[in-house]
C-alpha cells in the first residue's frame, strides 16, 4: 500500500505560484524545512542538484517532477506534492540538452531516508505519475482534503501500490 | 554464460536507482539470468567500472566517463514508455556476454 502517512496534509500546496522551476522548487522546500522534515541545507542541495541532474518527465498529461537529494539533508523522509498553478519548465531527466524541457505542473519533492526501505513508495510515485486520470484528479483538485481523497480513492482500487 | 553483472545508475545512487535496481532484477529472473546487481551515483561510474566490472550499466541520468560497457536508459522503468524495446536491449547485452 501507498504510505498515506508520508503525504502529510501539511506538506500538500495547491495552487502554488511560481514563475520559475527554481522558485517551485524553493516554495515546497521551505515547507519541507518548516515542517520539520528535513534541514536547512535541503533546499540549495535540491536546486543544486537539480541543475546537474534534472527530474523532469513527461507524462500522458501533465508533466512531472520528482526533485530529490542526498539522505544527508534529511531528517525524516516524507513527501511534499506541489500543484503549480501554471506550468514551468524543468530539464528532461537522463537528458543533459537543455533545450529537452517539459512543462511541469506537478512536482512529487522527495525527502529520502533510506532508499531501500522506501523502494516500494518510489515504484507507487511511478505508477501514480502513469495514470493520467489520477494526474488529473490532482491538478483539478479544490482542496487538500479533495486531493488526498483522490488518492486514497486510487490506492484502494489499484491496490497499487 | 558469466554472471551478468549490473550497474545502476542514477544522480544521487538512492532514489529512481533503486527503482531501475528492483526492475532490472525482475528482469533477469523472468529470463532465467542468473546476475549480480549494485547501485550507485553518477560520480562514482568511473570508480565502479573498476571494481564492480559491470555486463551493462544501466542509467537514468546521461554518464560521461569512456567506457566500453553498455550503457542504456533506465528512464522506461519511472515513466514507462518505451518499456519494452529497453527491456529487449537490456536482455540482448546480458545473453551476449
Amino acid at each position: 500500500m501507498l504510505d498515506l502517512k508520508l503525504l502529510d496534509r501539511d506538506l500538500v500546496m495547491l495552487n502554488l505560484e511560481a514563475n520559475t522551476q527554481t522558485e517551485a522548487l524553493e516554495k515546497l522546500a521551505a515547507r519541507l524545512f518548516e515542517v520539520g522534515y528535513v534541514k536547512e541545507t535541503y533546499a540549495k542541495a535540491i536546486l543544486e542538484r537539480e541543475k546537474v541532474f534534472p527530474t523532469g518527465l513527461p507524462t500522458e498529461g501533465y508533466g512531472v517532477a520528482i526533485p530529490h537529494t542526498d539522505v544527508e539533508h534529511v531528517i525524516k523522509p516524507a513527501i511534499a506534492l506541489g500543484i503549480l498553478q501554471k506550468p514551468v519548465k524543468f530539464n528532461l531527466m537522463g537528458d543533459l540538452d537543455p533545450n529537452n524541457q517539459v512543462d511541469v505542473q506537478i512536482l512529487f519533492m522527495l525527502a529520502i531516508k533510506e532508499p531501500h526501505m522506501q523502494l516500494k513508495l518510489l515504484q507507487d510515485i511511478m505508477e501514480i505519475i502513469q495514470d493520467s486520470e489520477l494526474l488529473n484528479k490532482m491538478v483539478k483538485a479544490e482542496d487538500v482534503k479533495t486531493l488526498i481523497q483522490a488518492t486514497e480513492q486510487y490506492v484502494k482500487e489499484k491496490g497499487v501500490a | 554464460m558469466t554472471k551478468a553483472r549490473i550497474l545502476c545508475v542514477c544522480g544521487t545512487g538512492i532514489a529512481t536507482s533503486t527503482v531501475v535496481n528492483d526492475g532490472v532484477g525482475k528482469m533477469c529472473k523472468r529470463h532465467g539470468i542468473d546476475y549480480e546487481i549494485i547501485q550507485c551515483k553518477a560520480l562514482e561510474v568511473s570508480s565502479k567500472l573498476e571494481t564492480f566490472k559491470p555486463t551493462v550499466i544501466v542509467s537514468t541520468t546521461p554518464i560521461s566517463c569512456k567506457s566500453t560497457v553498455p550503457i542504456i536508459s533506465g528512464i522506461p522503468f519511472l515513466s514507462g514508455v518505451g518499456a519494452e524495446k529497453m527491456e529487449e536491449d537490456i536482455i540482448a547485452v546480458l545473453k551476449k556476454d
